[in-house]
């Protein structure tokens, strides 16, 4: 697995904790509206901004995730 | 000095003489020399053990909050007619007092349970700095004589100017006068030097991403995860740790690097508005990790975002339990 | 309060060496679709150009 992944072209692994409310219904939108975004996100939904603890971006970053986006 | 010694063994006395204090912590001769240790007493005639001066490091209000929530644990098994309440004395110096303050605000303690004896405070003696100036021989005796502390070591004796010897929180204190005292003993302290306060700090930011990594990975690897920074740090006081949680567990308890330097960054990080700057972290860590360079960035910018500065008054609450709608938000990304 | 826990956040990871382009933070509503989708397409070229993480990951 690691191999394979070693040959393709790099791709960031982005983690994006999200707002239930605003950014996830936002995200929804843009799929129902057919918006063309890239597949790297990989999408966390919190009841709300005021959910995540600072915790969640610092263990995103340890646990292998080039970058987070925290949306609300 | 002698003086205050005095008048603060009488007052402890009256205190715990008239029952107004349950126990009292203070200070007292530490085992080795030139060092104070805290204490806590209860009887009225050990209140003559009772010191004040330049090598009470350790902050204080960490105790008040052990004993009333230890007391206040073991009242949950007292029938609710026969619960006591208990009321700490402690002697305070200005950082004491704002971690008190923070407490307070906090909701850990009622101000009817804390009895505060204001100190002035004109700085304490860093035992790694003293050492250092001692290049690392064992001290044996020291004695205090004016601005000097004349230290006695295997090798011999040397002079020491007592201000080369205070710890780096202290040279900057802005509050070294007690804010909130019910009894307050001598003078009002003479003000240290809090324009240079940030110096450090703005050297330290201006520095390239590269060099702060490698000082922060330097600093960290130093760590060996005793947690007595978090012992001794009277803002750390939840009953559970994070580092000891297990579901879920946010760390790894191995000597992974980045599970010290998870660890270290999310405690600071808890310090957000809470850190009062008084060094107890520093002082304790065996390894000498510098956390004082990253504790009062923290500091820097919850002032220069929020204007707080942490238990500073009672007023002020802390700035991560209220909002402002005109809080900046150029950190945000907008494309 | 949110917003003041990811500036200090912000701030303090900056500070200690980590790039500040790795944690993000913004704001979209429910009805911007079009938003979400610029935004991650922004993020994904910001992080595409700091290359992958090396600071903070552990390693298994």
């Amino acid at each position: 697995m690691a191999e394979n992944l070693a040959n393709k072209e790099w791709v960031p692994k982005i983690v994006a904790i999200v707002c239930n409310w605003c950014t996830y219904a936002g995200a929804d939108l843009a799929g129902i509206s057919r918006i063309q975004y890239p597949p790297n996100v990989r999408i966390i939904r919190v009841p709300c901004t005021g959910r995540i603890n600072p915790f969640y971006i610092v263990k995103a970053l340890q646990t292998g995730a080039d970058g987070v986006l925290v949306s609300g | 000095m002698e003086n205050i010694d005095k008048k603060l063994r009488e007052e402890a006395k009256r205190l715990l003489e008239e029952k107004r204090v349950d126990v009292l912590i203070g200070y007292e001769t530490g085992t080795l020399p030139l060092t104070a240790t805290p204490c806590f007493i209860t009887n009225p005639e050990d209140a003559e053990k009772l010191v004040w001066n330049a090598f009470c490091t350790q902050n204080l209000a960490k105790f008040v909050h052990d004993l009333v929530s230890q007391h206040r644990e073991s009242q949950k098994r007292v029938k609710p007619e026969d619960r006591k309440k208990k009321v700490v004395g402690v002697v305070a110096r200005g950082c004491t007092t704002r971690s008190i303050i923070l407490h307070l605000q906090e909701r850990q303690y009622g101000r009817d349970e804390v009895v505060i004896i204001g100190v002035p405070c004109t700085g304490y003696v860093d035992r790694k700095r003293l050492s250092a100036l001692v290049n690392g021989e064992d001290i044996q005796e020291g004695a205090r004589e004016g601005d000097q502390l004349v230290v006695k070591t295997t090798v011999g004796e040397k002079k020491i100017t007592i201000k080369d010897a205070l710890a780096g929180n202290c040279l900057t204190c802005r509050f070294n006068n007690p804010i909130l005292s019910d009894v307050m003993i001598g003078e009002q302290a003479p003000p240290m030097n809090p324009d240079q306060e940030y110096v450090e700090i703005e050297a330290f930011e201006n520095l390239p991403t590269e060099e702060r990594w490698a000082y922060f990975t330097k600093e960290m690897d130093k760590c060996i995860r005793c947690y007595a920074c978090r012992q001794a740090c009277p803002s750390c006081y939840c009953k559970t740790c994070f580092v000891e949680q297990s579901q879920p567990q946010w760390v790894g308890l191995g000597e992974d690097t980045t599970d010290t330097q998870v660890f270290q960054l999310m405690r600071l990080f808890h310090m957000v508005g809470r850190c009062v700057d008084c060094g107890s972290c520093s002082s304790v860590c065996p390894m000498g990790v510098d956390l004082r360079k990253f504790l009062k960035k923290i500091d820097k910018d919850v002032f220069e975002l929020f204007e707080n500065r942490a238990g500073s008054s009672m007023e002020d609450a802390p700035p991560l339990s209220r909002f402002n709608e005109h809080d900046k938000e150029d950190f945000t990304f907008n494309p | 309060m949110a917003r003041r826990k990811f500036a200090t956040l912000k701030r303090f990871l900056n500070y200690i060496g980590l790039e500040g382009d790795r944690t993000i933070f913004t704001w979209i509503s429910a009805s911007e679709g079009e938003r979400f989708a610029n935004v991650i397409k922004g993020v994904t070229a910001k992080v595409r150009a700091l290359g992958p993480a090396a600071k903070l990951v552990k390693k298994l």
